[in-house]
């Protein structure tokens, strides 16, 4: 037997020890990145996001959570806002929390300058007149909100050369509000009365009223014109009837349909103007609303509102802003705002007893302004003995007595319908603001009209140069001299 | 414990007497100043849109020195003594690598959250001249220190792959600056799935949150996890370097 060197590969057992570290390495590695994985999938699944702001700014109501818990359809957000927008941020903030807070809910953005035919076919698709909006979808039915109702700016600084500055956020009221209507299924249907010089809901002249058509369709109403002269009765299935602008008056049974719509628990919204008549003296022309009114506790001034301080610049002192506005839920959102609503030629409407509780002023001029009873001619009036002495009452609310399983009659009378035109309300935002709560209020839907805007932090630094100068000279000298002095005592301490 | 607690002690004080973390102090604090003063410009020009919150533009700019800052303070952290033999030392005391590498991270963590604690003075002078909403002030540190978290955990690994310090901090720069990329990404991907995933990682709209006072328990998840994964992978980057 001889002895065969035997070849023990010594290399290869190396190998095979160093294979299974690496191996085991590797399973290891595999495994924690596996359970890595695992942990990021279940904190995605089940977040939670915290807003720390002292405003609340991301954070949503309890009537948002409620409304969007109790979602019975799926509902899609569709934003035309470009990321670069002002608004993009926290109408991408709200949305994702509208996301997370219901299934139902899903949100899409389209940047008009990236997809810019994606965008416009969706433009077209949803029937949205620009870009800088959010469309609201279910189903068939969709809401538009737009951009320029979303934020409250501050225009004060404009003067001075100052950009607007954002000061409050809307979009969780706006985007309720939609989600409500969408909610409500049925559209409120609203019937405005023809025959007696009204203005028209098509007309899209300065003195119509199609720019509030469109912004009230929005608001998911459904308008309608109705010729009530040769109505026996209110349509049944009539949510509110507006008269907006008469000229001319309405006949008994007119009236009496109206009286009866009325005790069955209905709705008006009625515009009244003083309209002078053709012959010079004659008076304001007669609607037939004077006495009707009475009986429901209004009493229709037979005057012409003059507010020499509350007038528009430039413009004769019966273009005038209200100077202030009464407790109530429809112009509650106006007086906190304090963006201002423009009348044109308003009469006086007030309560016809003092003290009425039924009865709630919404508007009033200033003190200095009055109810001009002498209309031979407006131009060059003075106040008189004769007149209403101010602050005079523009517009009341009125509700009939709560009676169980019947439905109180509710009634709003504004002294003018100017207000309501297409150059009013084109040019002044809160008119629509004033008309839509009004029809809100009217049509019970008071929910809409309560979210309040969230308030932005918005700091501003008034500083002097020298303070200016100090801030410089503490941060730029004198924090990193303290760090480079730190560092050459340690230096000098080590070397010794 | 203990052994984390020496390891900890040890390596905090090799950072605060060395003359190189005042340097990285001082320009810290001239950079974070140059950023703030910008702030500052913005909101006493009444031209100029204001930031909202105010400081919100202090972090989102700020963060940005991470990508140099994290693997700069870690790559010496392990590398240091691969290269100078120490660590052979350090083995044969009864201390596990996983204690070893959890001390000298929580200390570079120590000391880049005390690089940030004079930035409050910015907020301090803010506030003397205007009300400031904190919460998002410290939203805004808690985004800073958890993002911080995870790079500095990326550079401890970059660390522990090499003897050489410059190539650490190269690799942990070269790691970081991917994790940035894939923030950038998140813009131009149109695929749903694809983007909701990049926005998990994009630390970019994450300091954005934070910075504007949103804390999402999901980055914070991440963060935490992310930390995990790469200590670990340190730990065992450090025993494969011990077998041979």
């Amino acid at each position: 037997m001889t002895d065969e060197p035997t070849s023990e590969p010594t290399v290869p057992r190396v190998s095979r020890r160093q294979l299974v570290r690496t191996g085991t390495l590797s399973a290891g590695v595999l495994l924690v990145a596996a359970l890595f994985l695992i942990f990021n999938y279940l904190g995605w699944k089940y977040h939670h996001r915290f807003d720390w702001t002292g405003g609340g700014v991301y954070s949503l109501s309890d009537k948002s959570k409620s409304v969007l818990q109790e979602l019975k359809k799926d509902v899609e957000f569709v934003v035309f806002i470009a990321p670069g927008q002002d608004l993009y941020k926290p109408v991408q903030e709200i949305l994702s929390q509208y996301d997370a807070a219901s299934q139902k809910v899903t949100v899409r953005y389209f940047d008009p300058e990236r997809n810019p035919v994606e965008a416009q076919q969706l433009i077209q698709k949803y029937n949205v007149s620009s870009t800088g909006q959010v469309v609201v979808v279910s189903g068939a039915d969709r809401r538009v909100v737009e951009s320029a109702d979303l934020a409250e700016f501050d225009y004060s600084g404009m003067q001075m050369g100052q950009p607007p500055k954002m000061t409050g956020f809307k979009g969780e009221q706006l985007f309720t509000g939609a989600l409500l209507q969408i909610a409500e299924g049925r559209k409120p249907k609203i019937l405005f009365t023809t025959g007696h010089g009204e203005r028209s809901l098509d007309d899209r002249d300065v003195q119509g009223l199609s720019g509030i058509h469109e912004i009230l369709g929005r608001d998911n109403f459904e308008l309608e014109e109705w010729a009530s002269r040769t109505a026996a009765a209110v349509p049944p299935g009539t949510d509110l009837v507006v008269a907006a602008g008469p000229t001319s008056p309405f006949i008994d049974s007119e009236l009496k349909a109206f009286t009866s719509y009325l005790q069955g628990g209905g709705r008006m919204l009625i515009l009244v103007d003083p309209t002078l008549g053709q012959t010079a003296g004659s008076g304001l022309i007669p609607t037939g609303l004077t006495p009707w009114l009475a009986g429901y506790g209004v009493k229709l001034g037979e005057d012409i509102v003059i507010d020499p301080k509350g007038a528009y610049p430039g413009a004769p002192p019966y273009t005038l802003f209200p100077d202030g506005y009464g407790d109530h839920p429809i112009t509650a959102p106006l007086s906190q705002s304090g963006v201002p609503v423009l009348l044109n030629v308003a009469r006086s409407v007030a309560a016809a007893t003092a003290g009425n509780p039924q009865v709630a002023e919404l508007l009033r001029t200033t003190g200095d302004g009055w109810g001009e009873t002498s209309l031979a001619s407006v131009e060059n009036v003075e106040k008189d003995a004769g007149d209403l002495p101010g602050p005079v009452s523009l517009g009341v609310a009125v509700e009939g007595p709560k009676e169980e399983g019947k439905k109180a009659w509710r009634l709003v009378v504004l002294g003018d319908s100017d207000l309501a035109t297409n150059q009013l309300v084109q040019g002044m935002p809160a008119n629509a603001v004033l008309l839509a709560n009004s029809l809100n209020w009217l049509a019970e839907r008071e929910a809409l009209l309560t979210i309040p805007p969230k308030k932005t932090e918005n700091v501003r630094l008034n500083l002097t140069s020298g303070q200016v100068r100090t801030i410089y000279l503490t941060v730029l000298l004198l924090l990193p001299l303290l760090a480079a002095g730190l560092g050459t005592v340690v230096y000098f301490r080590r070397r010794r | 414990m203990k052994a984390v607690w020496a390891t900890y002690t040890r390596e905090l004080r090799a950072y605060y007497f060395s003359p190189l973390a005042y340097v990285v102090l001082f320009f810290f604090l001239f950079v974070t100043g140059v950023v703030f003063i910008n702030l500052v410009g913005s909101l006493v020009d009444p031209r100029v849109m204001a930031p909202d919150p105010a400081l919100s533009y202090f972090f989102r700019s700020s963060w940005l020195l991470l990508i140099l800052l994290a693997p700069v303070l870690t790559m010496r952290l392990i590398s240091e003594e691969l290269k100078s033999g120490s660590i052979e030392i350090l083995m044969t005391a009864p201390i596990t690598e996983a204690q070893v590498v959890a001390g000298k991270y929580l200390a570079s963590f120590t000391f880049y959250a005390s690089l940030w604690l004079p930035t409050l003075v910015y907020a301090l002078l803010i506030a003397q001249q205007s009300e400031v909403d904190w919460g998002p002030v410290a939203a805004g540190y808690l985004g800073i220190l958890g993002i911080g978290a995870l790079l500095l955990a990326i550079g401890t690994f970059a660390s522990s792959m090499t003897r050489s310090q410059l190539v650490a901090a190269m690799v942990g720069v070269a790691l970081v600056f991917l994790l940035f990329l894939v923030g950038l990404f998140e813009e131009s991907v149109t695929h749903e799935g694809m983007k909701e995933a990049l926005a998990y990682v994009n630390l970019w709209s994450h300091i954005d949150e934070f910075s504007r006072g949103i804390v999402d328990t999901r980055h914070l998840a991440y963060y935490g996890t992310g930390v995990l994964f790469f200590l670990f992978l340190a730990t065992r980057a450090l025993e494969d370097k011990k077998w041979r």
